[in-house]
């Protein structure tokens, strides 16, 4: 029963009723609530069916293993460089990176990722290739304080949503610069690798969505999942020697909006595409234990 | 160190993290004991997680939603004025950060990709064991109420849901959350008694 159904009698109820539920209404005017209540089944259904919606809704609250939690937590927390410098004291954190062993490991790391991206970058390459469109794309992949290294320009596809065309790929050599840092193997805990995904029919969808614009949008996902299952493929490879890294990564679009993506040591499970309109960078940082 | 000392020590260390207050967690890690950040996390991991979770209704993403919290908490704790509740603080941080993913699914369709790679093998699937003493129909018509209940709760204006889930979910008073919505008293009274009657509404009929 809606409120415009019911009497003046249950529409007073109706007004007061968060008060009633928190317990805060004046003696007299909670006596005049229950005297009500007494005899409006209606009431009395609306309030029951109330109660229990809420502890249903308390009962739904779900655990959050603190473990898994805190371990992508703190892997986030290395990657963006919050836990950097002052914070290495902490023996919960990044023992043990100073050693050499460590960093020469380190640097390994570094070249298998640069390998694997290559190697992606062919096969984004050549789908590129099948389009027939003559603007350039640059695949890319880059470690700490290293310029970005230019594989190959390529023409990219541009599909568009709705008649509004996906940015062209000119308007990306804004990239932002990687940090002008030295390498310092001794400091490093992560080995970053980021891969420039062609923007094959990203756009925004207003209305009634063109359907070949979106199945070009969808399969731009789909080779930009196979591009973050390469970067797992990498972290896969890295068990030699006791090292076996977790993983983050982020999509980075060219004008500052960063999505992290959900990865880690169970692989790619979920790649949650938030519509950014402009073309993207995957960036993933491959952590040590 | 013998076992047993270590045991004890450990037992006055939780003894006294459970002690501590919000404010004093702060400022202990301010004055460089960096373990009391994890315990700021343990504190408030699960609230954030379900409290975002409730707000944009997506699991993964709130995850990701309440990273991202404790990431700006860390990030600006310094600026943290010690004197007020951390907890407002930080509920303030993750409202924020769910109205800013609803705004931006607003703006740009959302596209979900689910897959299973080769790697995720089934040992490192978190494991949830059922309850054993309830009968399988008791089961399924306990999952079923709280399907409904959330589907009723997503079904609440984003900016009414956000007051019902802070009131009923969290048991924040109103005040706390005028402040961390950022808005009068008075809409926060009169946003839940329509939250609380409308999600009533929904809910009544579904339980009948």
């Amino acid at each position: 029963m809606n409120r415009t159904d019911r009497p003046a009698a249950c529409s007073d109820f109706l007004d007061v009723f968060s008060d009633f539920v928190d317990g805060t209404l004046p003696p007299d005017r909670k006596g005049e609530i229950h005297a009500h209540l007494d005899c409006c089944e209606g009431c009395l259904r609306h309030l029951a069916a109330y109660r229990r919606g809420v502890m249903a809704l308390k009962a739904s609250e779900r655990d959050v293993d603190p473990a898994t939690f805190w371990a992508a937590l703190e892997r986030r927390l290395w990657t963006e460089g919050n836990l950097a410098g002052g914070r290495a004291d902490d023996s919960r954190i990044g023992a043990g990176w100073r050693h050499p062993a460590v960093a020469v490991a380190v640097a390994a790391c570094f070249a298998v990722v640069v390998f694997f991206a290559g190697m992606w970058g062919d096969h984004a390459l050549h789908d590129a290739r099948s389009t027939g469109d003559d603007r350039p794309v640059v695949v890319r992949a880059s470690a700490f304080g290293e310029r970005p290294l230019v594989v190959e320009s390529e023409p990219i596809p541009v599909a568009t949503m709705n008649g509004r065309a996906a940015r062209a790929p000119d308007e990306r050599r804004n990239l932002p610069a990687e940090p002008a840092v030295e390498p310092d193997v001794e400091s490093a805990r992560v080995v970053r690798a980021s891969l420039d995904v062609p923007p094959a029919g990203s756009g925004e969808a207003v209305g009634e969505i063109d359907r070949d614009a979106e199945a070009a949008y969808v399969a731009s996902l789909e080779r930009e999942l196979a591009a973050w299952e390469a970067i797992e493929r990498t972290r896969e490879s890295l068990p030699r020697n006791g090292l076996r890294g977790a993983w983050s990564g982020s999509r980075v679009s060219d004008d500052g909006w960063v999505a992290p993506v959900r990865l880690g040591n169970a692989g790619v499970r979920t790649l949650q595409a938030n519509g950014p309109v402009t073309p993207w960078t995957l960036e993933a940082a491959i952590s040590l234990p | 160190m013998s076992a047993t000392k270590v045991r004890r020590k450990e037992q006055v260390d939780e003894v006294e993290e459970a002690r501590l207050t919000d404010s004093e967690l702060v400022v202990r890690f301010l004055d460089g004991e960096t373990r009391r950040f994890q315990e700021l996390v343990d504190r408030y991991e699960r609230r954030m997680v379900n409290f975002i979770q409730r707000s944009i209704g997506d699991r993964q993403r709130a995850e990701d939603l309440a990273q991202e919290t404790f990431i700006r908490v860390y990030r600006h704790i310094h600026r943290f004025d010690t004197s007020k509740k951390f907890s407002t603080w930080i509920y303030t941080i993750a409202s924020n950060l769910a109205k800013n993913e609803l705004r931006n699914r607003s703006r740009s369709p959302l596209v979900l990709f689910q897959t299973l790679t080769s790697s995720w093998d089934d040992d490192h699937r978190p494991l949830q064991f059922e309850d054993s003493s309830m009968s399988p129909d008791d089961l399924f018509r306990k999952r079923h109420l709280q399907d409904l209940v959330e589907k009723a709760a997503e079904q609440l204006p984003p900016h009414h849901r956000e007051v019902f889930i802070l009131r009923e979910m969290e048991g924040k008073s109103y005040e706390e959350i005028a402040e961390i919505t950022d808005t009068q008293l008075g809409t926060v009274k009169s946003r839940l008694n329509r939250a609380r009657n409308r999600f009533a509404e929904i809910i009544g009929p579904w339980l009948e």
